[in-house]
């Protein structure tokens, strides 16, 4: 267990490392000091402001890993979570501004518009896969750019506010009542000090609510478990009774649901409509590195929202301090790569001594014969050297 | 099959082998595949090899080709002693394999497929180019030559299994091959085909080359063969030339000429059928049916077991059972239902348990702890499940039951699935199976790869699940097996059910036979 | 396990009739192109759109098709070793950002070797990764995405005094611009002031493609059929071919599997960088954020698009560069193009009814009144949607020509020595 645990861990320490390794390798070929670099990081992105942006920022970051990953549990790339995230947005901001409920109610509706859009334009890619083999990487991509033809499209016709009401292009405002407020108060009365420039945004409980969810679902549910077995071992799966297409269709509604909500941090804020530029754009790709780096688990994929979420803030007090802040972007890029690659090592080492272990149980002379071809062989068998 | 039309010339009595394998030895972890293997292949003769699933022929004949190095013994060519590195030293000493299971690019051409890795090129100044003309040529006058024609240009995928076959030995060929190996040749091919191929192996030899062939075909290598030598549990054990014996002493000879004797037990079959099959049959267009009009029934408290050689049906025929292939005929029954329309998940919580015959590929979540693999297969009903969710702590104490009354070796049930070793996986999935109470039972072979101690283990939880009601159909390739626990036996061939046996009575010569086809008797 | 196409079990394959398939391939591609220009033409004089098929019109959409189809012929090479090559985005992303430092620093085609060089090293990660660790191809390739666009924005920021982050300074000389057919212009230019059927319009995509045309495109062009003739006729090629279709045969005969699918996964690296060297010189002069536009992934379809050989892939990329150029046009041009998609439905619908698809070919009917309807009913497609033209029309290719292709077998599969 401890060994697992440690197992686990190596892979993204590592890469880490590494990342810091070749990001200060970079800097030293610029006239910037890579010393300088890493105590700003390390001072000024500990700083209260810094941890609140950092908070803020992991949470719709912490829901686009959740969407990629439920897919990734099933062996499917819902690459579209971008274009998911962006209609939902839309269409939930325009919703939420037509209707009057009170607080709560308004919230909730808010959300499960959010939920549906999401999931019906993520049941495209899936319908696709299950019943036209298309490869919903593909198609998912191709459906991020068309959800933005779509979402001006929409914007522009139907669901803008007036002009006289509103100068930018965008929905009406939604009411207070479906805003989401701030946890500043909530914070201060448990003790926890936030300067009062900031703001805590409220979302980070729908992203803990998700994440509960996640986990219920996924590893609690009967469902949860067909997926996770379709996503670990397909044959056995199948074998086991699970309808292959099914799984494929629920599993990217699932996802494009998740998805939908990424964008509500940004339309439940004060800014309370959906323009262009109040949707924050690239959570996608975003969630993609999110659930890679914390291998779909719920706890991990929270670590690694985090981590990201403080190489994004920490670019604030770099470009203060007149420092490239894009070295955080490197150093992001890096640890994904690295992480990937080490993950699959330590995957087949592992492997790898299992079955030798395995192998050893196995006796000679038997009564069951020796299998007409050797056990399969991973690398480390008897093979003749390569040409 | 067609007795040879013409006779050979004789070969030089003072000719070195074209072959010869001598004292060969191979181990791998646990399993001694090869011992003390003698081979002697007399230039442009056929030589077949016989020997059951899991002898060590192919093993054999991947050290011959070069595939694996063998841990003792020598190999020579043409009385020279060689040692091959890969494919390639042994294709350069005139030796050219015919695979079982073709390695064939579908999507490329016969031409591109032929002459991959070994490509003519133009003449100078063109070197970077291949010369397809002249490979076409070459290989058309192959063909003529050999009696082996293929359209060179079209696309394998294209062709049939018989062409297909006519490409992979135009490979060999094409490389300067003098001695062929073909590993078991007939296994896809219809009666029309195995005569179109054996009369192209007769040219062949006599222009010169000289053909070794594995085969369980008993009567195809007696019509065939000019010599037979027969390997039993990775050893030769006889050599002889078709003329001095008959298909009932090589199957004795294959088999072993003592059969384990089943226990006297009670009989605990009743009359009340669990399962029951009727006309299934799978027919791939323009191939040999896969299964071809098989019906049996099992009843309660019986055992049924399925003899026959690997790649003769029975994959199919338990994929079918359990729903996870098309049936293009034939309908199967759980008790009194026709369930032939059912999804699998449906049949699996009506009560038919399924012991796969690759568990790590059907049967296990090799990265999931022990109490997650007892729930694979029935996750949808307690103790795994209540209502949508998984019940934990029932799978958890399901887990602990049957650790301790199938004695799985284990630290915890946290462990996950690939650490324990074969015999504990096993003795888990049959536990976890046996504790989930199904009407019948799929169990194919249950102790493949496992330890003695686990076999005997899984063989008293099989026939105490027969004594409580179980209806168990049994697919093996252990005689052992198959006789010390069925009540019946059935064997399959090429699709087929051809014998219904007892197996307190059968004999090895007539299992023997019946499994590769020659048996000359009313099938039961 | 992941590869870009996944064809349901129940695919037969619906094949072209025999006698269909027996005309050669290249036959078989002039008269697609034929029935192009000829849809194209028709279209034009039906509607009287008459930019449709004018000479800058398609000289911009070749110019717009071939970083499309440059990405398009990376993922080419990458998937017929076996290799699914998600990350040609960010290789293009490499060439664009050294092809414009290469420029800056040194001149126009220094900067064209070093984007290509800069694309190679991203498919050498890329092939590290997926051929030596195994790593699955989708998930490398989309790291290497991340990395891409990560690192060259930190470069941008770090260069030229830091003066912006997300561009470079413009290039001060670029590659010269080349006249391929100078006596013939000429007469072409006659023809196609002459507005006639099919021959005028075909004069003017002759003129846009070999007139005033940067010597880059020459260059690009003229790798397409290298490509055929490298992978199709020569002894490399054909090892390259076999190591995506079946690994085990070819290894079994000799061929180094490993070797081939790294020099495959990095020519596929340097193509995708050539592509970004094109968005650089032909289209900003600069290196901007952002100005890969998606343009690997439209490659990709194209590739699927032509089904994996290089002359479809440049047909479905000059599809898709016709439909980006669209932005760029009149509404009346753009609006034309219902005219022109219904006039396809039909001729596809007449196919399917020749083979005797009875339902597709009704469904292709339907397709095509409704297309004519809308043009009727409206004065302009919605300008919204037209910048997607081509994410839309690569996902109704994808839907509708699944069936019919065939990618290398062993596509998107980590093969390993020694195990089947």
């Amino acid at each position: 267990m401890i060994r697992r645990i440690t197992l686990a861990l190596a892979a993204p320490v590592l890469a880490v490392a590494v990342a810091t390794a070749v990001s200060a390798l970079m800097l030293a070929f610029t006239d910037y000091s890579a010393a300088e670099v890493f105590k700003v990081i390390f001072t000024d992105g500990f700083s209260r402001t810094s941890l609140v942006d950092t908070v803020n920022r992991a949470a719709p970051y912490y829901i686009a890993g959740v969407a990629v990953a439920i897919g990734f549990k099933m062996n499917l790339f819902n690459i579209g979570v971008e274009g998911q995230y962006r209609l939902a947005a839309l269409f939930a901001a325009a919703a939420a501004a037509a209707v009057k409920l009170p607080a709560p109610l308004h919230v909730l509706f808010t959300f499960l518009v959010a939920m549906a859009v999401g999931a019906a334009w993520a049941s495209i890619p899936g319908l696709l896969r299950a019943y036209r083999g298309v490869s919903e990487v593909i198609s998912s991509i191709m459906l991020n750019a068309t959800a933005l033809g779509v979402a001006a499209f929409f914007l522009g016709r139907w669901l803008r506010a007036p002009a006289e009401v509103e100068q930018t292009l965008g929905t009406r405002r939604i009411s207070p009542s479906g805003q989401l407020p701030s946890l500043n108060g909530v914070l201060r009365a448990i003790g926890i000090d936030v300067p009062d420039a900031t703001r805590v945004q409220s979302y980070v409980i729908l992203a803990a609510v998700v994440g509960v969810i996640y986990y219920l679902v996924i590893w609690r549910s009967s469902y949860g478990f067909d997926l996770r077995a379709t996503g670990s071992n397909a044959e056995a799966a199948t074998a086991s009774g699970v309808d292959a297409k099914r799984m494929v269709i629920t599993a990217m509604l699932l996802s494009g649901a998740a998805a939908g909500l990424i964008g509500l941090n940004d339309i439940m804020s004060p800014a309370a409509r959906y323009t262009d530029v109040t949707v924050v754009s690239g959570l996608g790709f975003t969630g993609i590195a999110i659930a890679l780096l914390g291998r779909n688990n719920p706890v991990g994929i929270a670590f690694a929202a985090l981590l990201w979420a403080f190489m994004d803030a920490v670019q604030t007090p770099l470009s203060n301090a007149e420092l490239p802040k894009q070295i955080t972007a490197i150093m992001q890029g890096i640890t994904v790569l690295s992480v990937v690659i080490a993950y699959e090592v330590v995957r087949r080492v592992a492997a790898r001594q299992e079955l030798a272990g395995l192998r050893r149980e196995v006796t000679a002379g038997g009564a069951a014969p020796p299998p007409a071809d050797p056990p399969p062989s991973t690398g480390s068998g008897p093979e003749v050297a390569p040409a | 099959m067609t007795a040879p039309t013409q006779d050979p010339p004789a070969p030089d009595p003072g000719a070195p082998p074209a072959v010869e394998l001598a004292g060969i030895v191979k181990r791998f972890p646990g399993v001694v595949a090869n011992r003390n293997v003698n081979l002697r292949v007399a230039p442009t003769t056929i030589h077949a090899i016989v020997g059951e699933n899991g002898a060590g022929k192919s093993t054999l004949m991947k050290i011959l080709y070069g595939m694996q190095a063998p841990d003792e013994g020598t190999i020579s060519v043409d009385g020279e002693q060689v040692s091959f590195k890969s494919p390639n030293d042994a294709i350069e000493a005139g030796i050219g394999m015919v695979h079982q299971h073709f390695m064939l690019a579908d999507n490329l051409t016969v031409i591109e497929n032929i002459v991959l890795g070994y490509e003519p090129r133009r003449p100078f100044p063109l070197r970077f180019l291949v010369d397809t003309g002249a490979a076409r040529e070459r290989i058309v006058a192959l063909g003529q030559r050999y009696g082996l024609a293929v359209d060179p240009d079209a696309l394998v995928e294209t062709l049939g299994v018989g062409q297909r076959q006519r490409v992979e030995i135009l490979k060999v060929l094409f490389r300067g091959a003098t001695t062929l190996i073909l590993d078991e040749p007939t296994a896809v091919l219809v009666p029309q085909e195995v005569d179109e191929l054996f009369a192209n192996l007769r040219d062949l030899k006599r222009e010169g080359i000289t053909i070794l062939f594995i085969s369980h075909k008993l009567d195809e290598v007696l019509a065939a063969a000019d010599d037979i030598t027969v390997i039993r549990a990775g050893t030769t054990v006889a050599t002889a030339k078709p003329a001095d014996v008959t298909t009932k002493q090589l199957a004795e000879l294959m088999v072993g000429s003592e059969l384990p004797t089943p226990e006297t037990r009670l009989s605990t079959v009743t009359d009340q059928v669990e399962l029951s099959v009727e006309g299934l049959g799978i027919a791939p267009i323009g191939l040999r049916p896969t299964l071809d009009d098989i019906s049996f029934d099992i009843r309660r408290g019986e055992i049924v077991g399925i003899a026959g050689i690997e790649g003769n049906g029975q994959t199919e025929l338990i994929a079918a059972i359990l729903g996870l292939i098309d049936l293009n005929h034939g309908t199967v029954r759980l008790g009194d239902e026709d369930i032939t329309s059912w999804s699998t998940r449906k049949r699996r919580d009506a009560g038919i348990g399924y012991v796969p015959e690759d568990r790590h590929r059907h049967a296990l979540l090799l990265d999931a702890p022990l109490w997650e693999n007892e729930i694979l297969g029935h996750q949808s009903k307690p103790p795994n499940a209540k209502g949508p969710w998984i019940d934990r702590a029932g799978a958890r104490q399901r887990t602990e039951e049957i650790v301790e009354r199938f004695d799985v070796r284990t630290p915890n049930i946290e462990v996950r699935a690939e650490a324990l070793s074969g015999g504990n996986q096993q003795k888990l999935i049959i536990g976890r199976e046996l504790m989930a109470e199904p009407q019948v039972m799929i169990a194919a072979h249950p102790t493949r790869g496992v330890d003695v101690g686990a076999q005997a283990a899984i063989w008293d939880q099989l026939r105490d699940a027969r004594k409580n009601g179980l209806a168990t159909l049994l697919v093996s390739a252990d005689l052992e097996e198959l006789i010390g626990l069925s009540d019946r036996l059935l064997v399959i061939f090429e699709g087929r059910i051809v014998a219904d046996l007892d197996p307190s009575s059968v004999t090895p010569t007539d299992l023997g036979e019946h499994m590769t086809g020659s048996h000359r008797g009313a099938v039961a | 396990m992941t590869s870009l196409m996944n064809p349901p079990e129940t695919a037969a394959g619906a094949k072209p009739p025999a006698r269909f398939a027996e005309i050669p391939r290249w036959a078989r591609l002039v008269l697609y192109l034929a029935l192009g220009v000829g849809t194209m033409s028709l279209t034009r004089v039906l509607t009287g759109a008459g930019q449709l098929t004018a000479e800058n019109t398609l000289r911009s959409a070749v110019y717009l098709a071939l970083p499309i189809a440059l990405a398009g012929l990376g993922g080419l090479w990458s998937e017929r070793a076996g290799v699914v090559n998600i990350g040609l985005e960010g290789m293009m992303v490499l060439g664009t950002w050294f092809g414009a430092y290469g420029g800056i620093a040194y001149g126009p085609w220094q900067g064209v070797l070093m984007g290509v060089v800069g694309g190679a090293i991203g498919g050498l990660l890329h092939a590290i990764a997926t051929v030596s660790f195994g790593v699955d191809h989708i998930i490398s390739g989309v790291s290497i995405n991340l990395l891409a666009v990560g690192f060259c924005e930190f470069l941008t920021s770090v260069s030229w005094d830091g003066a912006s982050a997300r561009e470079s300074p413009s290039i001060p000389s670029n590659v010269t611009k080349v006249d391929l057919i100078p006596f013939l212009k000429g007469p072409l230019h006659d023809l196609a002031g002459q507005r006639r059927f099919f021959l005028s319009d075909l004069a003017n995509a002759v003129l846009a493609v070999t007139t005033n045309v940067s010597l880059l495109i020459v260059v690009a062009l003229a790798l397409f059929p290298l490509t055929y003739f490298v992978l199709w006729k020569t002894p490399f090629g054909l090892r390259l071919r076999s190591v995506g279709e079946d690994p085990d045969a070819a290894d079994s005969l000799g061929v180094n599997v490993y070797r081939m699918k790294y020099v495959a996964v990095m020519v596929s690296g340097a193509l995708s960088g050539l592509a970004g060297v094109l968005l650089v010189y032909l289209f900003s002069s600069k290196f901007q954020s952002g100005q890969t536009g998606g343009r690997g992934f439209i490659g990709l379809a194209a590739m699927i698009f032509g089904n994996w050989r290089p002359g479809g892939l440049l047909v479905g990329a000059g599809l898709f560069g016709f439909m980006d150029s669209m932005q760029s046009q009149v509404t009346e041009t753009s609006h034309a193009l219902l005219v022109g998609a219904a006039l396809m439905f039909v001729v596809t619908g007449l196919a399917c009814a020749f083979r005797k698809l009875w339902v597709s070919a009704a469904v292709f009917f339907l397709l095509a009144a409704g297309a004519a309807w809308w043009y009727q009913v409206t004065d302009e497609l919605p300008r919204e949607i037209i910048p997607y033209f081509p994410h839309v029309t690569t996902l109704l290719v994808l839907v509708f020509a699944s069936q019919r292709l065939r990618m290398p077998a062993a596509d998107g599969k980590v093969w390993r020595r020694g195990g089947r």
